[in-house]
């Protein structure tokens, strides 16, 4: 039976990812708890924290997305393999989740208009980050937002970047980019979401209607060799 | 009243501007809540004004020398200071500020070569120190993608001028009562205004060349030399800006007045130049349709392609800042003048975009035009900052909106019994 759509006055067209990930990011490691937390509203709300291995974290969990293909062993996407994927935080806004990733730096390709570009990571490039928006109570993903993401050590800004929509296998629909930061340390990491540009079916009619800021803490641990 | 932020500067590192800029900037924001004690506002004789200074603050295009293709050339250096009124203002504190704007008009000739000046009150002024209706709206996020403080300053200042030891100087007086060589009147506001926050900056060909060792540019010196902004590009042709009596309040209390924005935004260039070449920023700044070669040649009306907007929507999958801006146009020409400036405040790179306008909403009309948000809904592959003009490199931190009374109602505007005080 269909529901009915609310539209905002807004034509949406067809799939508006314009990102793809060259290689995969599922994760081997299992879950465990995560130490942060958010509370819904409008404005600058939640503060959660997180680290990992080779960011020094207490725990992590993945998103129900990635647990299916966690399992999947041996995969490789263009000659690479999966790649260990640790949350680095997580909070809720309106039933929106917001999850933050950290992955081993992967080249991606971005359409530009009539063309494509592959963005390598550099030897300096710390960290893939990758922003998932779900539904919190179905794991649905979220598309058609915008995220920007800040990374500030000790008040002082080091990374301040939109976040590509991007598609990934073992991802989906997701917000990404590569990330430099100067080294080991506790960083401040904050992420602007703004509201899905799109129809709605009706239960989405009244949330998400402002930009959205989420706010957390995160602990990075530079890899040996970097 | 709150500001953006709660850092401090010392008062060395405030009034040292030209020091600051070199060594990385300065974002000097004065504690918050830190209410001094009243202090007596003295009485000063208000001093005499040269002759032939225009009735309205903001006109300065008049001043401007021109390049070959007669665009103006702006002042090399501007300052930003910021005030609140402190306590009850009265008369005196008219008589203060007036009679310290007029001293500089002695000191410094009208013009880049001397100094340029205006000043602006935001609506916190008018509803909360007079208890009046304001005449400009609060500034208030304006995309999507921005979620800026917006500042309750009551007194903005803009100072500019080529001489930038000149505005710290001024600074220093205006702020801290210290000397100005030259100067024969009063100039410390202290006493009626207290400062809150002051951000500096510069434009012109060689000067965001010679800053960008900083947060926000990536290495490699990829900022070209003859530059005047830090993205590479040249803005502000003459039959791309607003004119001055576009601009200007016809009638009413603020006839000859203009209404000003002040945004602050961090620029973060690392893909712009890493990941686009020259050709990909020559779309994205101006549209798609536009080419190098196009803009090794402009004179004073550089084509924005504005007509071309859809077609760049569809075929393109790019659009461009000056294609999408210019759908703000009346008569085809904007509505807007831009007295933007590049900045390090605080280490980092940055624009403080000054604008003046006759309505505030003709700012909002720009700035959303700019936008183009429904771009997406006929081409996904064009997001609010994927593919859209400059929009994914620039980050708003602040917003304000603040009313440029005529020069005459410049000194605390709509106080009651201010015209005696002037008599």
């Amino acid at each position: 039976m269909s529901r009915p759509i609310v539209c905002f006055g807004r034509r949406v067209g067809a799939i508006a990812l314009v990102v793809v990930l060259v290689a995969g990011c599922a994760s081997a490691n299992k879950t465990s708890s995560m130490a942060s937390s958010g509370s819904a509203g409008s404005g600058k709300t939640a503060s959660g924290s997180g680290s990992m291995p080779g960011m020094s974290m207490g725990g992590s969990s993945v998103s129900p997305a990635m647990a299916a293909n966690m399992n999947t062993k041996g995969i490789s996407v263009g000659g690479l393999h999966p790649i260990p994927t640790q949350l680095l935080a997580s909070t809720d806004w309106q039933g929106m989740r917001i999850e933050a990733y950290a992955t081993t730096a992967v080249p991606f390709i971005v359409f530009t208009g009539t063309s494509m570009q592959m963005v390598k990571p550099t030897k300096q490039t710390s960290f893939h980050l990758m922003v998932s928006l779900t539904d919190a109570s179905t794991g649905v993903a979220i598309p058609y937002s915008t995220v920007w993401a800040t990374i500030k050590r000790a008040g002082k800004v080091v990374y301040d970047e939109r976040q590509y929509p991007m598609i990934s296998r073992y991802m989906g629909p997701h917000y990404g980019n590569d990330v430099t930061v100067p080294g080991s340390g506790t960083y401040e990491l904050s992420l602007l979401v703004s509201p899905p540009v799109s129809a709605r079916h009706i239960e989405y009619q009244n949330v998400w209607m402002a930009p959205h800021q989420a706010d957390f803490t995160f602990h990075w641990k530079q890899p040996a060799g970097m | 009243m709150s500001g953006a932020d709660d850092s401090k500067l010392t008062r060395r590192q405030l009034v040292s501007g030209a020091g600051a800029l070199v060594a990385g900037g300065a974002l000097g924001v004065a504690g918050c809540g830190s209410a001094s004690p009243a202090r007596p506002i003295p009485h000063v004789e208000l001093g005499s004004q040269p002759s032939g200074l225009p009735a309205r603050q903001h006109a300065w295009s008049a001043t401007l020398p021109v390049d070959e293709f007669g665009n103006a050339v702006v002042p090399k250096y501007d300052r930003l200071l910021f005030f609140d009124v402190d306590g009850k203002p009265g008369l005196a504190s008219v008589g203060l500020l007036e009679a310290a704007l007029r001293t500089l008009e002695r000191r410094f000739r009208w013009g880049p070569d001397g100094l340029l000046f205006t000043a602006g009150w935001g609506p916190d002024y008018f509803e909360h120190v007079l208890g009046v209706i304001s005449p400009i709206p609060k500034a208030k996020a304006l995309s999507d993608f921005e979620l800026p403080t917006v500042d309750r300053y009551h007194l903005c200042l803009h100072l500019a001028c080529d001489n930038e030891r000149a505005l710290s100087d001024i600074e220093g007086a205006l702020v801290h009562g210290e000397s100005l060589p030259g100067a024969d009147g009063p100039l410390d506001i202290s006493p009626a205004l207290r400062w809150r926050e002051t951000r500096t900056g510069f434009v012109g060909a060689g000067l965001p060349h010679a800053h960008q060792n900083v947060s926000g540019i990536p290495p490699g010196d990829p900022v070209p030399g003859g530059s005047p902004l830090f993205m590479g590009f040249k803005s502000g042709f003459a039959k791309n800006q607003a004119t001055e009596d576009d601009v200007t309040i016809p009638t009413g209390p603020f006839a000859d007045g203009t209404t000003q924005h002040v945004s602050y935004m961090r620029l973060r260039l690392d893909s712009w130049y890493q990941n686009l070449s020259y050709p990909e920023r020559v779309q994205r700044m101006h549209s798609p349709q536009t080419t190098p070669d196009d803009v090794a040649h402009f004179t004073d009306n550089p084509p924005t392609h504005a007509a071309q907007l859809n077609q760049a929507i569809r075929a393109d999958g790019v659009i461009g800042h000056a294609q999408t801006s210019a759908q703000a146009r009346r008569n085809n020409r904007p509505v807007i003048i831009r007295r933007d400036f590049d900045t390090i405040d605080g280490g980092q790179a940055g624009l403080h975009f000054v604008a003046v306008q006759r309505t505030i909403e003709d700012f909002v009309r720009t700035r959303t035009a700019m936008n183009a948000a429904s771009a997406q809904l006929q081409n996904p592959e064009i997001g609010s900052t994927v593919n859209n003009g400059i929009n994914e490199f620039i980050f708003v931190l602040k917003r304000a909106n603040y009313i440029l009374p005529a020069r005459a109602q410049r000194a605390f505007p709509l106080l009651p019994g201010r015209e005696q005080t002037l008599r």
